[in-house]
């Protein structure tokens, strides 16, 4: 930092502003200071006031607030880069299975499986009522059937806030998650859980570029019922919370080949325990959404998810 | 102030610039991930409301992203070879000045902060050394609007000189006066409203927040 002396050919305040700059700067870059009070208390008492200024704006993002509305958008500025949906564009001539043979095809014994998890779902919200406890899977162990497993709902006292996730994709065909639909973000997602729990079942490990595009969907799907609750329907919210339920128990058994991999198993971890919340604070918030196995059967088999076919779509101003 | 000079940090963002450029979305998180806290620090200060700096701090970055392949790198200097920062945020500059001017022709309510100023703080706050984000607000909006800028681009964003220079199109000592000037009359305007608060807070209290005797 220049001496007094050194800018004896400035006026006093340019040359104090220029000390003052200097004196920021190593700041800045993470000198200490060595600044005394009394050899040179006004550059001291600027630069206080100065980190002061500074520190009261980095505050203002130290925030759970914050952190929420970071993961949030963070998932639209990486749609914001993607090509048109190509990943779930059919086949020309081949019809695509519907999504009950997809999700029988993943999850054996669908119909008994949904049949007990809407019914511990109607138990679940009835339980929770107008309280705050959040519903959080606890534990999940098999139900009657050995192919049907159900989730051990337990209320706790958790803060209501999600963090959504959202993972880059660094392989494979970019999506861009936000402009599908519930039914094609949905589709997405059980395609995705579907060639985990066919590495599983080979026990074969899972990378990370099948990781991230989980994450995503999931996400994309989780976002979805958290901005737009009044476009979804119950039974695409239902599907997303069994969904969800089963991406977390797919996960838990997925085995990855190297550490480089964890991050991304965590991530698709986390948002499949999100997406189970959102779901399930949604049925607590519309509890006559709650959709009947009819529905829910129907739609699956209709691969018709979203009753008013809303589309996310987030238009990127023009530069 | 956050901002990472080291020529790595440089690198890694000129590599992320030049991905985001040809489509990659990973390298757009990253960016974002560098950028999201200066750029919702710096709305914030120019609209004092969350949700709208929040709206404005999205919307600025898929500005800048639909608009990445017109970016052209330039050196600021030997020890500042990066002014991606500075390119975004005269984006935000301009962008929240006309978010402004919108708000101005739906009417003012839509300007008013969120937050209620804090008149009625007690001995035992004022003995924090803390100086409160509002606080800030307040007493900047008090500054003429070429200081308040400075003060957003410095403290708010985390620019350098150069970078903050860059964004107004003035000169790197004009930013410094301003800068000074800035400072220079928030210490006071801390330094009055210690005072003014109450005439029992320790003299240290008030020292704290100025770093000298009242």
């Amino acid at each position: 930092m220049p001496k007094q002396d050194d800018l004896l050919g400035l006026g006093s305040d340019s040359a104090e502003a220029l000390r003052l700059s200097d004196a920021l700067a190593l700041h800045e870059s993470g000198v200490a200071l060595d600044l005394d009070s009394r050899v040179d208390p006004t550059l001291h008492s600027l630069v206080h006031t100065s980190t002061a200024i500074s520190a009261a704006f980095n505050r203002s993002t130290e925030t759970e607030a914050f952190e929420r509305f970071h993961h949030r958008t963070r998932t639209n500025i990486i749609a914001a880069l993607a090509p048109p949906p190509e990943a779930v564009a059919s086949a020309p001539g081949a019809p695509k299975p519907s999504l009950l043979q997809r999700w029988n095809s993943v999850f054996a014994a669908a119909g008994a499986a949904a049949a007990a998890a809407i019914a511990t779902f109607i138990v679940t919200v009835a339980a929770i009522g107008n309280g705050t406890p959040v519903p959080v899977v606890t534990n999940v162990e098999p139900v009657d059937e050995p192919q049907t497993t159900v989730a051990v709902i337990e209320l706790v006292d958790k803060p209501q806030t999600t963090v959504a996730v959202i993972e880059p994709t660094h392989e494979g065909p970019l999506v861009n998650f936000t402009a599908l639909t519930v039914d094609q973000q949905l589709d997405l997602w059980l395609d995705t859980l579907l060639q985990v729990a066919t590495l599983n079942a080979d026990d074969q490990t899972v990378g990370t570029p099948l990781l991230r595009t989980l994450t995503n969907a999931t996400a994309s799907v989780t976002r979805h019922i958290e901005r737009d609750p009044e476009a979804i329907s119950g039974a695409a919210v239902f599907v997303s919370h069994q969904t969800a339920f089963n991406s977390a128990r797919e996960l838990s058994e997925v085995t990855i080949s190297n550490e480089a991999d964890q991050p991304a198993l965590d991530n698709a971890q986390l948002a499949a325990d999100q997406a189970f919340v959102v779901a399930a604070r949604y049925f607590e918030q519309n509890p006559d959404r709650i959709p009947s196995i009819d529905d829910v059967a129907a739609r699956l088999d209709n691969n018709v998810i979203n009753s008013n076919d809303a589309v996310d779509r987030d238009d990127a101003p023009e530069p | 102030m956050a901002e990472n000079s080291s020529s790595q940090a440089v690198a890694d963002e000129r590599e992320y610039v030049q991905r985001c450029a040809d489509g990659d979305q990973e390298a757009a998180g990253l960016l974002y991930d560098v950028y999201v806290a200066r750029l919702y620090r710096y709305c914030l200060a120019r609209v004092s409301n969350e949700a709208d700096a929040e709206d404005l701090a999205e919307e600025i970055f898929l500005k800048a992203l639909g608009a990445i392949d017109r970016f052209e790198w330039r050196d600021l200097g030997a020890s500042d070879r990066s002014s991606f920062g500075a390119w975004l945020f005269r984006i935000a500059h301009n962008h929240v000045a006309s978010h402004h001017r919108r708000a101005a022709v739906r009417g003012p309510m839509s300007e008013v902060p969120e937050w209620i100023p804090d008149g009625q703080r007690g001995p035992a706050d004022l003995a924090e050394t803390q100086v409160t984000i509002e606080e800030v607000f307040r007493l900047v909006d008090q500054l003429p609007e070429a200081q308040r800028e400075v003060i957003r681009l410095r403290f708010g964003a985390g620019l350098n000189i150069a970078k903050t220079a860059e964004v107004l199109e003035k000169n790197q000592s004009n930013v410094k006066v301003l800068q000074h000037k800035a400072v220079k009359r928030l210490r006071s305007l801390l330094m009055q409203e210690a005072s003014a608060a109450t005439a029992t807070i320790r003299p240290t209290s008030v020292r704290n927040l100025t770093g000298n005797e009242a």
